[in-house]
């Protein structure tokens, strides 16, 4: 019997085997350690592969326009005539509708419906068919499936839309497509629906195309840069224009890149982030966890070498442990890392309106995994180990457990000063002060662990916090509650008039409101490099509506003549714009010369310059007269502010004023927070993850210390120590410990959370963020590294201080 | 690959032994360590020889450099100056490597405090030694584990650990781990220390056969009764080995 248990494993492969599955503690938290980094750093690999595969399936793959041209009502040879231009590869035309579409809830929102020419002969910005009908019949409409939580409105149900004139019609919804170019309604707040040429007549539309989409030939681009397909859009611009059509707008999108991209590339910075970090923080914790290993176990390769084993021999008994951690955790983070990576894509998946892919281990994933498992972990111990073996027999048998010699280097003279001047500190409190710094090593590598989860996780916490305060001033912006816009301009003394006759508006502004492009300056070939299309917004100087943050030049006085505010958004698209320039908006086909006198801070606005109200009404011949009132209600509930909108939407319209949106303020508000709610439980889920792991480093290093002094616990003992004495030298050590390296994380915190907020700030706003530093998560992490410091060190402190002396003594 | 690659790495040879040298010979060893109160010189030039066979006891009063001098012989020490032969070999040439595979094949060295692996249980912690010099064929290796522990009277306990067993049974399996690569000599640092001495007058004996049986046996000890029952008692004191005629007085007073 005894030959057959023994003929598998000689014993010192035994021994290994003893190690790894006799003290079952200490391998789960080295295996924990472990696997947190293997765990992250596959999580964020397949997470990164997966979201590349998903945005490649989902959008990609629908032929995304290289750029859109809109345009009043054109027939279809026009996009023949785009689609002929050389570098176009292909062009297809849609005609839009924005109009106002009833929810479930009775509340009347934004929509777009887009009518297709043929449904089945998509080339551009491919619309796919996800559920029910397909393609659309005569007065139906299929929704995107990003809207339907918007409207709540199912397949079967109908929905009331009011058209651009005023009259009110219902579609049938018969099926839900997908969009992958659109931006998620959950971002742009409003639905989309999608109809045929014929459904167009029913809503007072002639049936003809507005938009023209169209991609480049690849041959063209070059790299990201925009300037080949403006050019070709500039082209495809003069030849609708040849056909007797008014152009708007050129928009041109960055190749490669999905509408949502800055939100998509902050996300993925934090994951890498993350992912980078804790590898790093677990090659700390195994490197701290294997030497505790090792000077555990100092005496026992004492006595192996005694008795006749060679370096080379325990070198490789000790690798073979490491590697054996190695491939345990690798066997519980890889499945763990696949299964968290598509939870990640999921969630990204949703907020960006993609297909996700499902759950996948790709090889290259599997393949880094193993290496940081097994490769990271036998670097990092080697040096421990090879150190650990090389202790003469003499050096580890005479070790007794209680380690000699007060420390004589600079650090413990400092030490021992500072305790002497304290004559109040007990014997045993100046024990575990001398303790925390016995070995320094050690010492080192746990704060360095802790140090360093510390200050990414208040670091993480102030980026948090620079989002919200970034929020905060951004939605400072909107001092009104509803903003209604018409379709042509009246006068502002009737919008006013009819404003005030509903019971709860308090105070009423109207302005003037038109859209138009910046150029350079007069000259006729300006025109081919004037801006985006940016809102001209004519508030009365004094408006209290609005709050813009000027952050260079000032803001409009009622002197005022041919002065215009930009805001930041324009600099964007003209970064040559300053204050004291002069500058030519192109409005229609009037060309208006301003001077710039100040630059507003904005922050998802959306590219806005503002005029003073009389000068520029009647630069365009619209004076006294308005597009746009602003309103304030007596009420400060959301649900009334929203009741009061429709009220006014009514009264409005029955008094003959042709409304084209009206925009509740805190719905907006509620918008630009959701999508600041995606980074900012993104950053939640990373701090916490870094607790985590800065949680397992104290507890292991903790436990482990706690264990390597069971031998001066029970001398402690047998000269009287009660319990409690003991257990409170270990937990002032922890202490000490955990708030050190709180208050050296702290100071580390400031810059790092400076640079990551403005990381985050220019990939998700283009912007830096307003810098806000957490005291929440200096607190937090604070008291979390004092409690997880006690709770890892009382344990196994207490199961020490239950051992009687003699046990103690014996202890090996 | 990499275990290969390791061995090569540390690949070790051992010069060979002179033939017909005595168990033990150190010539002139001086051993001085330094600490942070300057210079202690543990050993002052010790000549001492031991001859095959012979079970001798080593005294002296606490700090008289003996356990120096022992662990000078077992390798687990190195002289400062002087030359140290043991059967036959020049220790005092070889480096840390070359002494752990030397050791493994020539000392068997026991311990006041057993020093048993507490994971391994009995008999795998006599077939260690065998494992790390890989000196017996791997099916044998058991079987003559099993054979040593019945020499020392414990084959019962093989399949047990170390924790399970009384102090006296601990030093057996120490003892008959110590003799698993059939080493020429035996040196034991008081391996009665722990024991009481009815167990300890046990030991002696166990000593005692294994050196008519031809094992040299080296043993420190405290206790004036079981050195008398050595062959032949050398005395330390204040780093050298006293005359004879001091050894009774200087030893126990």
């Amino acid at each position: 019997m005894l030959m057959t248990k023994f003929s598998l494993l000689s014993p010192r492969w035994r021994k290994v085997w003893a190690d790894i599955w006799g003290n079952k503690l200490r391998t789960l938290l080295v295996v924990l350690s472990i696997a947190v980094g293997v765990f992250s750093v596959g999580m964020v690999y397949s997470s990164y592969l997966m979201f590349q595969r998903d945005l490649a399936n989902s959008w990609g793959s629908a032929a995304p326009a290289s750029a859109s041209l809109y345009a009043d009502p054109f027939d279809e040879e026009l996009v023949d005539s785009v689609r002929s231009l050389r570098g176009v590869s292909e062009a297809e035309g849609r005609r839009n509708v924005d109009l106002r579409v009833r929810t479930s809830d009775n509340e009347w929102k934004q929509m777009f419906l887009t009518a297709i020419p043929d449904y089945s002969k998509q080339k551009v910005n491919i619309v796919k068919a996800q559920s029910g009908a397909w393609p659309p019949g005569d007065g139906d409409v299929l929704l995107e499936r990003s809207s339907l939580e918007e409207l709540g409105i199912k397949t079967g149900e109908s929905i009331i839309v009011e058209t651009p004139a005023g009259k009110k019609r219902s579609l049938k919804v018969t099926g839900v497509v997908y969009d992958p170019s659109q931006i998620p309604s959950l971002f742009s707040g409003r639905s989309y629906g999608y109809i045929n040429m014929d459904t167009l007549e029913k809503l007072d539309e002639p049936r003809k195309l507005d938009q023209v989409n169209f991609v480049v030939q690849p041959g063209v681009l070059q790299g990201k840069d925009t300037a080949p397909i403006e050019a070709i859009g500039r082209r495809a611009w003069s030849k609708l224009e040849q056909g007797d059509t008014t152009v708007f707008w050129l928009q041109v999108n960055k190749p490669g890149e999905h509408q949502m991209q800055s939100a998509i590339n902050a996300l993925i910075m934090l994951l890498a982030v993350l992912g980078i970090l804790s590898l790093f923080l677990s090659t700390f914790l195994l490197v701290n966890t294997v030497s505790a290993i090792l000077t555990q176990q100092t005496r026992q390769i004492g006595i192996m070498k005694a008795i006749g084993g060679q370096r080379g021999q325990i070198l490789r008994m000790y690798l073979t442990l490491v590697g054996a951690y190695g491939i345990l955790s690798l066997l519980f983070a890889a499945p763990l890392g696949a299964v968290a990576a598509s939870a990640v894509t999921g969630f990204m998946a949703q907020v960006f309106n993609f297909n996700s892919g499902g759950i996948e281990l790709p090889l290259q994933v599997f393949i880094l995994e193993a290496a940081v498992a097994i490769i990271i972990p036998l670097a990092a111990s080697l040096w421990p180990i090879w150190y650990g073996t090389g202790v003469t027999v003499r050096e580890a048998v005479s070790s007794y457990g209680i380690e000699g010699l007060a420390g004589s280097g600079r650090i413990d003279r400092l030490l021992e000063n500072l305790l002497s001047r304290f004559q109040r500190i007990s014997r045993p409190e100046r024990l575990s002060v001398r303790n925390t710094f016995r070995r320094k090593g050690r010492l080192l590598l746990t704060m360095l662990t802790l140090t360093i989860a510390g200050t990414v996780f208040m670091a993480v916490f102030s980026v948090r916090a620079s989002l919200y305060s970034t929020l905060d001033q951004a939605l400072d912006y909107f001092q009104y509650d509803i903003s209604v816009g018409f379709t042509q301009n009246y006068r502002a003394s009737r919008i006013e008039q009819e404003v005030m006759k509903i019971p709860g508006v308090k105070a009423a502004e109207s302005w003037g409101m038109t859209s138009g492009r910046i150029l350079r300056d007069e000259r006729k070939e300006s025109e081919d490099e004037a801006s985006k299309n940016v809102f001209i917004l004519a508030p009365p100087v004094d408006t209290k509506m609005i709050n813009p943050k000027i952050i260079d030049g000032r803001w409009l006085v009622s002197e005022d003549e041919s002065a215009l505010v930009i805001n930041t958004e324009i600099l964007k698209d003209s970064p040559h714009l300053k204050v004291g320039e002069t500058v030519v908006i192109k409005t229609g086909s009037r060309k208006i010369k301003f001077t710039i006198v100040g630059i507003a801070q904005s922050l998802m606005t959306g590219p806005i310059v503002y005029a003073p109200y009389e000068w520029a009404t009647s630069a365009i011949q619209q004076s006294g007269r308005a597009r746009t009132v602003q309103i304030v209600t007596q009420s400060v509930d959301p649900k009334e502010q929203t009741a009061l909108g429709r009220q006014l939407e009514e009264h409005l319209k029955k008094n003959n004023l042709r409304i084209q949106n009206v925009d509740i303020t805190w719905e907006q508000k509620e918008r630009i927070r959701s999508q600041f709610d995606i980074l900012t439980t993104f950053l939640l889920i990373m701090a916490v993850l870094l607790a985590v792991v800065g949680a397992l480093g104290l507890t292991g290093t903790m436990s482990i210390n706690v264990l390597e002094r069971t031998r001066e616990i029970g001398v402690m003992r047998a000269i009287g120590a009660s319990s409690l004495v003991i257990s409170k030298v270990f937990i002032l050590e922890a202490l000490s410990i955990g708030m050190l390296s709180g208050l050296i994380g702290m100071i580390l915190a400031l810059p790092a959370a400076f640079l990551l907020s403005y990381q985050v700030g220019m990939l998700f706003l283009q912007t830096p963020l307003t810098f806000s530093f957490s005291i929440l998560g200096v607190g937090i992490w604070l008291m979390l590294s004092a409690l997880l410091s006690v709770l890892a060190s009382l344990l196994p402190a207490r199961n020490a201080a239950r051992l009687s002396v003699r046990e103690v003594l014996s202890y090996e | 690959m990499i275990g290969k690659w390791f061995s090569r790495l540390i690949a070790v040879d051992l010069p060979q032994p002179k033939p017909d040298a005595p168990a033990v010979s150190l010539k002139s060893v001086r051993k001085v360590y330094t600490t942070g109160a300057g210079e202690f010189e543990a050993l002052k030039g010790i000549n001492l020889e031991v001859a095959n066979g012979e079970f001798a006891a080593v005294v002296g009063k606490s700090g008289s450099g003996k356990s120096t001098l022992i662990n000078m012989i077992t390798g687990i020490d190195r002289p400062t100056t002087g030359e140290l032969w043991v059967a036959g070999t020049p220790v005092h040439t070889l480096n840390e490597n070359q002494i752990a595979v030397w050791r493994g094949r020539t000392v068997g060295v026991v311990f006041q405090f057993f020093q048993l692996l507490p994971t391994l249980t009995v008999l795998e912690n006599v077939m260690l030694p065998m494992d790390f010099c890989n000196i017996y064929d791997y099916s044998e290796r058991p079987e003559r584990a099993l054979t040593l522990l019945d020499l020392v009277g414990v084959k019962d306990q093989a399949d047990k650990l170390p924790a399970n067993l009384s102090g006296g049974q601990q030093q057996r399996v120490a003892i008959a781990r110590s003799l698993a690569n059939d080493p020429p000599l035996l040196v034991a640092d008081e391996p009665t220390g722990n024991l009481d001495s009815r167990t300890a007058a046990a030991m002696i004996d166990l000593f005692s056969e294994l050196a008519l049986g031809g094992k040299t046996i080296l043993m420190v000890t405290h206790d004036k009764d079981l050195a008398q029952r050595c062959h032949r008692i050398v005395t330390v004191t204040e780093g050298q080995i006293a005359a004879s005629g001091d050894a009774e007085r200087d030893a126990y007073d």
